[in-house]
């Protein structure tokens, strides 16, 4: 049976549903559960579920042997659980904002990513690290960033990162069950979106993209909430007559290039909208790996419509036009179908 | 106070650490090259005298200076040989080379190339394995130098905090890289940084292989009873310099000699001799048959394969069967 849940629900069932399933399945991070040391108090267990709520109620269910805050240190609890993943634990691991990445980062880039490589794939690292992406939440420049690119520059690491609720909770099930490291990044504004979730336990392959809407006209890759995006941009160009097709890559290592080139032979056309900053960006990597792939299909130049090559500001106003806006995205497609040149944004 | 045979062990065993890095060094000075190359040389009291009191199903991790840590756990020394050769027999496939020996029958999970990198890495698996109702604690093995690095206390914190039965052995050397203690350490001596921790912690002669043995007896077996880390710093010296090919300009001769005075193999040595003047050719013996057992090793893993193209996507991810 299937029913409408927030992408947070959705994520915090996945989380449940692989606990229940799996006792080796423990989550650690800043304030998972919330509260800690204060047990005696009532509101102390299950005081936050992390910042957003998302793992709220899970401490209740599998109390704080499971449920583990930790202290506010990112390599300590990232490196343990590597430690423990390699000691047959299957840790996920909770970064509150993808942002503080920084201070976790040799564990991750060194550990994580290259145990099994260097010892000639005799050890696993089955370890799921969960964080939050994205601008739009007046949050600044340290807790509003998306960082793709930074964890798939890095062989040997899985990069996730769903647009809508049902996604999220086959792919973070997937996540879970998988014998290799795993970003699992959720965008702080989807959360509160809903989709139709079934109930029951279910898997998404980790690199396989979908088709979010069919079209003829143009290729639109969306990155994360700019699938949303460009969703809505897609509705507007098809009541001027060009049909968009919007692709969702849902994982981005490994990265489904085959269906993006798939559908750039059929529309000619690739506009790729990612709100991150532009250089050395997951959307420069799609356009780039696409001029290797399939040039000969494109009819016009591709194009990325992305953030800008700036630390993303708080002011309100120039936070929203910091993030590709619908407007961005169908006045780049219809200058792109026309044929005609447009600056860039940045 | 060990008998006889148990010293006898100790000093093959030392020999065959020293006997498998002389060998390398040697190797690297004249013929292919071997890669980033730190050897043991002169601290090989510690791995035997540690290591040997391990469970076999314990967990450990190193450093890029493993090579008396990988024969002190007993991995053969052939496919050792085969990895710094990067050959496909090696204990890693050849992915890893010298600075990552490892063995994963042996739960030896890695050699880390950067300093601190086992701190944390370590506790976690201590952490499994208390949570899992096991009864295994994991060994970490590291230098001065790491002590500096954020992972270093942050892994410290999360064995303290969540009591992870894990033994951290600090083998100071007297050098990070090519910077004394005298300049970068912030107390007299490494033991000074960890005590406000809090935890059980001891500071030795890292040289004496009778004293590591009794303390890491004592030491592994509290912390395998008690469920929480404690701390070894064993003094030992780094005689070999920071990789192979440094000239040590920064060493005066007087320390140098006073080191080589005190190197752990020539002490247990004196010490077996003092009890028994007649084992000399039994010293004497162990040494040849360490060489050969080396040389063979070099010799054998020279004709081995190196890896395919194939191996190496291979070994990038674990196949996802569960999706």
């Amino acid at each position: 049976m299937s029913r409408e849940l927030t992408y947070k629900e959705a994520i915090n069932e996945a989380l449940r549903q692989e606990m229940r399933a799996d006792p080796t399945v423990f989550l650690i991070g800043e304030d998972v559960a919330g509260g800690a040391g204060h047990d005696h108090i009532p509101g102390a267990l299950d005081a936050w579920g992390g910042p957003f709520g998302v793992t709220k109620d899970l401490v209740t269910e599998f109390g704080r042997e499971r449920v583990i805050d930790s202290l506010l240190a990112e390599t300590g609890f990232i490196g343990a659980s590597i430690g423990a993943a390699v000691a047959g634990l299957k840790p996920v691991a909770e970064i509150m904002y993808v942002d503080f990445i920084g201070t976790s980062f040799d564990q991750i880039l060194n550990h994580a990513a290259k145990l099994r490589f260097t010892y000639g794939g005799k050890i696993s690292v089955p370890l799921v690290v969960r964080t939050v992406t994205g601008a739009g939440f007046r949050a600044a420049a340290e807790h509003s960033q998306m960082l793709i690119s930074i964890y798939a520059h890095i062989p040997g690491i899985k990069v996730v990162a769903p647009s809508n609720a049902y996604d999220a909770k086959g792919l973070l099930i997937a996540a879970i069950r998988d014998p290799n490291p795993v970003i699992f990044m959720e965008h702080k504004r989807l959360y509160m979106r809903t989709s139709n979730v079934p109930e029951e336990s279910y898997a998404i392959p980790i690199g396989v993209g979908d088709i979010k809407r069919k079209g003829k006209d143009i290729t639109i890759v969306g990155v994360q909430k700019m699938v949303i995006t460009a969703l809505d941009a897609a509705e507007e160009l098809s009541r001027n007559g060009i049909e968009a097709e919007v692709i969702d890559p849902r994982s981005y290592s490994p990265l489904d290039i085959n269906l993006i080139c798939e559908s750039v032979r059929k529309t000619g056309h690739l506009l790729v909208v990612d709100e991150s900053y532009p250089r050395c960006s997951i959307a420069r990597d799609i356009a780039s790996q696409v001029v290797d792939l399939a040039f000969d299909d494109l009819k016009g130049p591709i194009k990325t419509l992305t953030g800008l090559d700036m630390p993303i500001p708080f002011s309100p106003p120039m936070e929203d036009h910091f993030i590709p806006s619908i407007d961005d995205v169908v006045t780049y497609a219809t200058h792109m179908m026309r044929g005609e040149t447009i600056a860039a944004r940045y | 106070m060990l008998e006889m045979k148990s010293l006898l062990h100790g000093w093959k065993m030392m020999s065959l650490i020293r006997e498998f890095d002389l060998y390398v060094k040697a190797f690297a000075e004249t013929k292919e090259s071997v890669g980033y190359l730190h050897t043991s040389i002169g601290q090989e009291a510690v791995s035997v005298g540690i290591i040997e009191n391990l469970r076999e199903d314990d967990w450990m991790t190193s450093t890029y200076r493993n090579h008396s840590h990988g024969v002190a756990r007993g991995l053969d020394i052939y496919r050792m040989v085969a990895e710094l050769l990067g050959r496909k027999t090696g204990y890693c496939g050849g992915l890893g080379g010298s600075m990552h020996i490892a063995d994963q029958e042996r739960n030896f999970i890695g050699s880390m190339g950067i300093v601190a990198g086992g701190i944390p890495i370590a506790a976690g698996a201590a952490f499994a394995s208390k949570m899992l109702g096991r009864e295994q604690i994991a060994l970490c093995f590291f230098g001065d130098g790491a002590i500096h690095q954020g992972a270093f206390h942050e892994g410290l914190e999360f064995a303290i905090k969540f009591e992870a039965p894990v033994l951290y052995v600090c083998e100071n050397n007297l050098y990070a890289e090519s910077t004394s203690t005298d300049y970068h350490l912030l107390h007299e001596s490494v033991i000074g940084t960890v005590e406000p921790y809090g935890i059980r912690s001891i500071k030795i002669d890292g040289n004496d292989f009778e004293h590591v043995d009794e303390v890491a007896k004592e030491m592994i077996s509290w912390v395998r009873a008690n469920k929480k880390p404690a701390f070894i710093e064993c003094m030992t010296y780094k005689r070999s310099g920071q990789y192979e090919g440094d000239t040590q300009t920064y060493k005066s001769a007087e320390e140098t000699e006073f080191w080589e005075s005190r190197d752990p193999i020539l002490r247990l040595g004196y010490r077996i001799l003092s009890l028994d003047a007649s084992r000399q050719s039994v010293l004497d013996t162990y040494v040849l048959e360490n060489q050969l057992i080396v040389k063979a090793a070099f010799e054998r893993a020279a004709k081995d394969l190196y890896p395919s193209v194939d191996d190496l996507y291979e070994a990038v991810f674990a196949e996802s069967g569960a999706n």
